[in-house]
Order: structure tokens, then sequence, then C-alpha cells
């Protein structure tokens, strides 16, 4: 830390003295790459080359009069971000960030399996990876700022403004006279301008604070030109569709203690969301209230009610140019969460109760019926108007929560939890109406380790879905390891996870919902009781240790394997001649392994002063679609300095 | 300062050191009165802990969670921190210094260790999520899970917007319509097909299309106009295996019922 002072010979003023202390750092990047696509193995990483990245920081005081916090990362990579603190006496304070990410979209394939065989969709034309790498930008920056009134420091003003702009390119495949992938241009840019006031009370306080929001799509959204269907006439109809979207917000919060055991909290949001292309406006209102109370030291009750309305405004004369269906689906939703939690010796409990109303009005839109009766290809048959997909008007949910924290011999700690849901009816097909979730997890801390390892498991149905009979049931599994050794001179541990989900439908393939009369629609596919399973593992395992000659090591090591399939036997495929008799067997898996791996050794030359070497990789394996596959290894230099 | 001149040479360049003299006008040398209490008893002990006024002195770590708390609110009260009072985490019996540290932070917002990190010291599943092929940016440094909750508890939960939805909506504004054809879901709750910490399907979802669509449609590219059938319907299920290729504003849109601009 270095100390400055300057010295105002003019007599009557006072002497400051700035100190100010930071930090730099420049790290050479050197980038190889493989495979076909860095699309996946890269998804945020924009660097399209060997890159030197700065960071600089400094943070700083001025006499007691004003104080700065400044740092700026990864400069000349193409994904800096920094930020900007400042404070002036005890009247101004400003806040600031700018942020870039990059995200590299990859084009999203499908496929199959029939008769044990992948087989790609073969309609869609691969792109040249290495030609066009698609990616879009995303820039963002923050800044606030608090103006306490003079002699006030109760009262204070505050104004932020937020942006957010994305440009690039996405991938983007659609159908209309021919089948392709080809590339869309993005190009949004959203703005926050928001300004509030804010007054304390003692202990409590209020505040309110007003934001405008406007989100602009400058791009073009492409339509086949060959498209020979009518194209309207409305002003709004161009081939470049560029929305604006307004939102106008009041958020009001407060909290007041009435006692040191006794506390309440809450607010209030008024918003307006308005588009410039259909006219149309959507009003929501939210408020909520808590409050904890703790009679005694070792009990603690909570209560929180929340209610949210929203309600669309609908234009009805483009309502009427485009044929939509009016109204939209309104709601009002009401929740409560009740909450009491007590300490015993060596246990802790808590139980909670929370019920959720909501209610909505025109779901009479009916998005799908199965209008006329059909015989499927297995057999089944249902009669005409025998299910609907319909949103449900209202439904009520309710949830228990048991919860208890153990302490065992040794300094373990057992927790167990229990939850229940009960629902009156599914909102939706995939709305469970009843859940279980059953969890356990132990922490074991021994002289030099902590050991940890935990099961959760979930199951839950939505029993009146006469359509989908949806039900699904979730394993999740962890253990770890964190170990310090040699007196704090060296680290490492370990993570395992292991998530198996089982989501169980019923899939209808076929409407049974057209206009032609008069004939039993036969021989359409249903698949019954059809199994989505997926299953993740993640591992990691890390090390670090401080070697003689001032050098410390660290090492990395992440692997992750996924799997997802969808099972389903019905479905043939009416090939002819040689082809004939395949089925489909599997709808569009997924098979990803993703490998990390890193080394690194620092080396400190002074106490302010040090370098360090690091290599590491990500592979991306895709076991389907290797053209999805793919490796970048990153060698880097770094030397950082104090000051 | 004498006797704990290590902490004291410290304090003064975090930031608690560098804007007490700057907000609350009070000198360094007098700074640690202000959480710490009343030193003098402390002081004239002179490191005797079985002079009585040795423990007068408070220890945010030693003292009940809830006391704790209110030496940083004292001073603490904008915002960020509105919910504290009935937010999950004290009535989980945490503190302030659970997570941040005044002396010895590490890193911005006196935390001890990163956001991320200190998260994933308890919210341990968490995990998993980071490092699934589909997931948020938080792995890679981009955003932090307090980009989207605020662990000092919040209007909905510990989530910084008051709806769900406000809060997706907020970075993917394009998202939020209104639209003149809504697709319901999206107006109810994002997670009914998102998950927001991890997925191994594209764009976070929590399956692969096109079953996902068929938790609650139907699929109906495999028959005629007339309702038969369709034959050959090898094309079918190859080109439309993936929803979106087709249905592509499915949160959405002004031109068609289908999401088919």
């Amino acid at each position: 830390m270095f100390a400055l002072a300057l010295v105002f010979a003019t007599a009557g003023l006072p002497s400051y003295a700035m100190e100010a202390s930071g930090g730099a750092r420049a790290r050479l990047v050197d980038i190889e790459t493989r495979g076909e696509s860095q699309q996946m193995v890269r998804e945020y990483d924009g660097r399209q080359g060997d890159v030197l990245e700065l960071d600089g920081w400094v943070s700083g005081s001025y006499g007691g009069r004003a104080s700065l916090d400044l740092g700026l990362f990864r400069l000349n990579s193409a994904d800096e971000s920094g930020f900007l603190e400042l404070r002036g006496s005890d009247w101004l304070g400003v806040d600031s960030s700018f942020g870039i990410m990059t995200h590299r979209q990859p084009y999203v394939y499908s496929g199959m399996i029939e008769n044990n065989l992948w087989k790609r969709n073969f309609l869609i034309t691969p792109r040249n990876y290495a030609g066009e790498p698609l990616l879009f930008k995303r820039y963002e920056s923050v800044a606030r700022m608090r103006l306490n009134l003079p002699d006030q420091p109760n009262y204070r003003l505050f104004f932020g403004y937020w942006q957010e702009q994305e440009r690039g390119a996405t991938s983007l495949a659609y159908r209309n006279n021919s089948a392709f992938l080809t590339r869309q241009n993005l190009d949004r840019f959203t703005r926050d301008y928001s300004v509030g006031v804010a007054a304390d009370m003692a202990d409590g306080g209020a505040a309110y604070e007003f934001t405008r929001r406007k989100t602009a799509d400058y791009a073009a959204a492409p339509i086949d030109p060959s498209y020979t269907g009518s194209k309207n006439e409305h002003p709004n109809w161009e081939l470049t569709w560029n929305p604006n979207l307004y939102v106008d917000k009041h958020d009001l919060t407060f909290r007041y203690p009435f006692a040191h055991s006794l506390q309440v909290a809450g607010g209030a949001t008024g918003l307006r969301r308005s588009s410039n292309i259909n006219g149309y406006r959507a009003e929501t209102v939210a408020g909520n209230v808590g409050l904890s109370y703790q009679p005694v030291r070792d009990m603690s009750m909570s209560a929180r009610l929340y209610q949210r309305m929203t309600v669309n405004r609908e234009n009805t004369g483009f309502a009427a140019w485009q044929s939509a269906e009016l109204p939209l689906i309104d709601f009002n939703q009401y929740k409560g969460d009740f909450r009491i939690r007590y300490g015993l010796r060596r246990a802790t409990l808590s139980a909670a109760y929370k019920s959720e109303y909501t209610r909505r009005r025109h779901t009479d839109m009916a998005v799908e019926r199965f209008t006329r009766s059909a015989t499927y290809q297995d057999g089944v048959f249902h009669p005409a108007e025998f299910a609907t997909n319909d949103v449900q008007r209202e439904d009520i949910k309710h949830r228990v929560e048991l919860e208890a924290d153990i302490e065992l011999p040794y300094h373990a700690d057992l927790g167990l939890a229990y939850k229940l849901l009960k629902a009156n009816r599914s909102v939706f097909e995939n709305s469970p109406t009843i859940g279980h979730t059953g969890s356990a997890k132990v922490e074991v801390p021994l002289r030099e380790a902590v050991i940890h390892a935990g099961y959760e498991g979930l199951y839950e149905k939505a029993q009146d879905s006469a359509y989908s009979n949806f039900r699904q049931r979730l394993d999740r599994l962890t253990a770890g390891a964190d170990l310090s050794l040699l007196q704090g001179r060296a680290s490492a541990g370990t993570f395992y996870a292991y998530e198996r989900g089982r989501r169980y439908i019923d899939a209808w393939f076929g409407s049974t919902n057209v206009t032609y009369l008069g004939t039993t629609v036969t021989n359409l596919i249903h698949e019954p009781n059809s199994l989505y399973e997926y299953r993740n593992h993640v591992l990691n395992a890390h090390a670090m240790g401080q070697l003689p000659l001032k050098l410390t090591a660290d090492a990395d090591l992440t692997y992750t394997r996924s799997r997802a399939d969808w099972m389903v036997t019905q479905i043939d495929e009416f090939f002819t001649g040689s082809e004939a008799g395949k089925f489909l067997t599997n709808f569009n898996p997924t098979r990803i392994d993703i490998v990390r791996w890193g080394l690194g050794l620092a080396y400190e030359i002074r106490s302010d002063i040090s370098a360090r070497v690091s290599y590491y990789q990500d592979a991306w394996f895709d076991r389907f679609d290797d053209t999805l596959s793919g490796r970048a290894s990153f060698t880097q230099l770094a030397i950082n300095a104090r000051f | 300062m004498g006797c704990h001149a290590e902490y004291a040479e410290g304090f003064k360049k975090t930031a608690h050191g560098r804007k007490f003299p700057l907000i609350k006008n009070i000198p360094l040398d007098k700074a640690c009165e202000t959480c710490h209490g009343p030193g003098s008893a402390h002081a004239a002990a002179a490191g005797d802990r079985n002079d009585p006024g040795f423990a007068t002195i408070k220890h945010a770590s030693k003292l009940p969670p809830a006391d704790s708390a209110q030496l940083c609110l004292s001073c603490h009260k904008d915002n960020e921190v509105n919910y504290w009072g009935v937010s999950a985490h004290k009535q989980a019996g945490l503190s302030c210094v659970e997570c941040h540290s005044v002396h010895q932070a590490k890193e911005r917002k006196n935390l001890k260790v990163g956001t991320t990190e200190t998260c994933l010291k308890c919210h341990k599943e968490q995990k998993i999520g980071l490092n699934l092929p589909s997931h948020h940016p938080i792995r890679e440094g981009k955003i932090t899970c307090a980009g989207c909750h605020n662990p000092h508890g919040g209007a909905s939960g510990n989530l910084r917007a008051a709806t769900a939805e406000e809060l997706c909506f907020k970075c993917h504004a394009e998202k939020a319509g209104p639209f003149t054809y809504e697709h319901p879901p999206v107006v109810e709750d994002c997670s009914i097909c998102h998950t927001p910490h991890g997925s191994l399907t594209d764009k976070l979802l929590k399956q692969r299309m096109p079953s996902l669509c068929l938790n609650c449609h139907k699929w109906p590219h495999t028959e005629t106009a007339n309702g038969q059938p369709a034959f050959y319907r090898t094309n079918k299920f190859y080109e439309r295996g993936h929803c979106t290729n087709c249905h592509r504003e499915i949160h959405g849109s002004d031109r068609k019922k289908s999401f088919i601009p």
C-alpha cells in the first residue's frame, strides 16, 4: 500500500492523503481446438484465437472524503467486464458495472434409433461449422446512483440505468416449402430507467421505485421468400418484424421491527407490459407481507402472504384482423406460507404449511380436443370428446414440509426432510396433483476432513389427467469429501452426484380433430405409458498444495455423463420393400460426455508479484452425432502484481 | 488497536475501513466500537480472560444469530436487506457472518469466498446443474447465484422479482409478450418447461422434444388431411422430431396460433 500526501499550500485548506491499493494481471492464452464443432464445448467462450488478456483493479480512499473501487477484467478478450464503485462522503454513492458475454449457438439436431441404429434427421442440411461459427454477444451495463439529502442521512434518492444488448446470430430451422437450417440475426436492445426514494425510520424503512423498460428488436425475422400463402396488408405486417415491448413498473417495499422478536416486511408491485405490434397490454399487481416472530430463543415462527393478479387488455381490432381468439387468460393467485422452527438440545425441528389458490378466467379456449372417436393402432378405442388439454379454471395446492436436523455423536449432522404436495386438479396435463419428496443427508467432520452424502427422492402424479396420465419419479444421490492436509498447506476434495429421472406419459400421435366427417379414424399411433428417462453423473475432484520454493500447484477434473431416452414401441415406419417392418425404438435420445481437467502451478516471485502457468482442456463428446463434438485446450501464462 | 494490530492494519484496507470515516464520520481508531460495542472494560482487562471486563466485547460470530445480524443491520438498511427479517436464511438461524467477513473478506461484497462458492457450501445439490450440458453461465463466471436469488430474502421466496416470470423476463425480455396468441404455460410459470439450474437438454428444457410437448399436446403429423393415417410416415418423424424447428415462436406469437411464423 502506498500513500500520497497532497498538501495544499493555501492557508485554511486541510491537507488530504490519498491511499490506494490494487493489482494488475496479464495473461497470455494459447488456444488449440479440435473436432468439428466448438459450439458446445466453448458455449460461453468468445475468444476467436490466442489472446493477451489484462486485468486491473484499484481501491482507494481520499482523506476520508471519497473512496473508489475500480476493476477491469479480461480486457482484449472480447468478453470484458468491469465495475466501478464511488462513495463521496456520506451523501453520494455510485455503483456501476458492465459485462460482455458470448454465447455460441449450436444447431440442435434430432434423431431416432430405428431397430438399434441411430439415424439423424436427414432433412436438415448440416452446416459448415469451421466457416460459420454462430455466436451472439450480450452486452450488459448497469449504473445506480444514490443521493442522501443534505443533513438527512435517513432519506435518499436513487437513480438507475440498466441495458442489455444482444447482437449476433443464432440457429434457425424452419419448414415452409422446404426444410433446412439457416442462421437468424439477433439484434435486441433492452433498457431500464429507474428512479426511487427511500426512507429509514429507526430500524424500519420504506422505499419506492419506478422503472420504465423498453425492449426493441431490430433483427429481420426470416420468412421463406418462396412462401406462397397470403400475406396480410396490415400496416404492422412486414417481412422485417420489429416489435417493441414496454414495461412500466412501480415497486414499494417496507419493513418494520415491532420488537427485537417481531418483524414485518412486505411490498407491492404494479406492472404494465405493452406491445406496439398488437397493442395488447398485460397488467400485473403483486403484493406480499411477511411476519416473523421469535417468542423464545429456541423457537421462531413466520407467516407470509402473497397475491398476484394479471389482467390482459386485448386490442380487439388487431385480434379481429388476425382472427385471434379472445380474450387471453387472466389469473389471480393467492399464496400463504406458515413455518415454525423449534430447537431442542440436539435437534432442530421445523414444519411448514403452504397453500396456493389460483383462479383463472377465459380458459375456455380449448387448444385440443379429441373431438371424434378413434381406434388406435394398439387397439385402444376412445369415444368422441373423451379428453381435452384445456387449462383449468381454478386449482388449489397444499404443501406440507417437515424437517429435522439432528446432531449425532462426534459432531456429525443428519438432516431429514419430507414434503407432501396435494392439489385438487391439474392445471396443465403434466401438473401433479399428488407428490412426495423425501430426503436425507449426513455430514461427518473428521479431524482433517469433512465427508457428506445425501439422497433425495421425488414421486409425483397428475391423478386426473385423462389425456397423458403423467407421472414422474426423480432420484438424486450426492456424496463428497473435503480434506485439509499438512496443517492447511494442502487440500483436496471430491464430489459425485447421480441423478435419474423417469417421466411416464401416454403419447398420442394423431389429431382426430379434422373436419372429415362420417368415418371413425383408425390406426393412429398411441404410445401407452411411454418412459422418458434421463441420467446424469457428475464427478469432480480437485487438489491444491504448497510446494517448496514458493510454488503452489493445483489440479481439477470434472466429468459429466448425460443420457436421455424416450422409449417407444408403437412407432412403425410404414416402410415398403426392404424397409418394411422397421420400428422406432427411441425417439430423440441424447448421449453426451463432457470432460474438463486442468493443472496449474504458481510461483511467488516476491510478496507482491507472482506468476502462474496453467493448462486446461474442455472436451465435449456427442456419442450419437460427432459433428457436435469438439475439444479445446488452453495454455495460460499469467503475471500478477499487487501494490 | 495496539493489541489487535494485525486486524487493525488489515481493516484499513477493507471496504468498511475505508468507508467508516467517509460515511459515518468516525475516525478509524474509534470504528471498532461501532460493531464490537464499548471496549474500555475489555481494554482494561489487558488480555486477562479471568477479568470480568474481558468478555464484555461483542464478537459477531459468538452472538445469537439475530443479535449478530442486528450489528450489521444497524447500518445496512438498503433495499437489498428489506426482507431479511422474514427470510428463509434468517429462519434457518443464519446470520451475516456465515457468508460475510468484515476483517478477512477475500471477495467483493465482503464475502469470505466467491458468491457461487458461498451458496454451494450448503446448497450442494445445485452443483449438478452447473455442470450439465445446458446451463446458465454460472460456472463460467458470467453470472452468479445472486443474479436471480437474493440471499437476504425476496418478495417471492428469495427471488429478485415479485414474480418468477418477471425475473426471467428481465434478461429474456423478448419472451414476455403480451402476444396475440399466447402459450398458457409461458404466462403461468416458466418452470413448467424449463429448469433454471441446468439440464442435459438444450435451452434448459426439462425434457427433450417431442416428449416434452406431448406431455400436454397431441402430435398430429402422422395423419392425412382427412384424418387417416399417413403412409410413408418416416418423413414425419425425422423431419418433425424437434418441435420448435417449425413452432419457432413457442413463447407466443403475433402471427399464427400454431406459433409457426
